[in-house]
């Protein structure tokens, strides 16, 4: 989910450029984005499948919940080889729209047991870090789009 | 740190995009020197010094040196 998100905002308006073709410029490339598709598919069947299909064996559940690691170190494969292509700034403006996203989150989750020692929110559960982290994210690549203009 | 990119880029009649691609860079990155908001590490400095046939202390200058240089405009007149 995050890495569409991050493809949806950011990469359609960062344009890679490759240093052994000087000037060829090409849009984020298709490799990543189908890989992050995939994973996201993966991601859902696999939860999908583990929680309606218990009557499969646990081998094969098992198999079910490896194929988004598969879609996973592809897509960080193909992030990596995309990433390697982009010039200075665009490494920068990456950098920052990530830590912004890290840190966003960070921050948040070192503010939560206040707030929740305080009442106003219940137990922290997982899923509540991952809609953190799409937010932050989504700010940081927001911004990032801003600025790469 | 000031820079002359835009007035030797228009002596030379090349658009941003033409630069760029010269340079190996994005356009919006010739863009963001040109405008001051980003400065070039030291490799493409030496590059765009090579491509414009001067040295990097032609093309690029300190705040100081470019108030400096306005001053002695000034004082010339």
């Amino acid at each position: 989910m995050l890495d569409i998100l991050a493809i949806v905002l950011y990469y359609p308006n960062m344009n890679s450029t490759s240093s052994s073709s000087a000037g060829f410029c090409n849009r984020g490339s298709a490799g990543q984005f189908v890989s992050a598709i995939l994973m996201a598919l993966a991601v859902a069947g696999a939860v999908l499948l583990e929680s309606f299909a218990k009557f499969l064996p646990t081998a094969v559940k098992a198999l079910i919940l490896l194929v988004p690691l598969g879609c996973g170190v592809a897509y960080v494969h193909f992030l990596l080889r995309d990433m390697r292509r982009l010039d200075e700034l665009q490494l920068r403006v990456h950098l920052e729209a990530a830590a912004v996203g890290c840190l966003g989150t960070f921050v948040v989750m070192l503010l939560y047991p206040a707030v929740q020692y305080a009442g106003f929110l219940g137990q922290l559960r997982p899923v509540y870090v991952v809609f953190v982290l799409i937010g932050s994210m989504g700010l940081g690549y927001a911004n990032a789009v801003r600025r790469y203009k | 740190m000031k820079n002359r990119l835009k007035v030797l880029r228009a002596e030379n009649d090349w658009s941003q995009a033409r630069l760029a691609e010269v340079l190996g860079v994005s356009r919006q990155t010739v863009n963001a020197i040109e405008t001051g908001k980003y400065d070039p590490s030291l490799p493409l400095a030496f590059e765009l010094a090579r491509v414009f046939g001067m040295r990097i202390e032609e093309i690029f200058f300190s705040d100081s040196e470019a108030t400096d240089r306005m001053g002695a405009r000034l004082e010339g007149r």
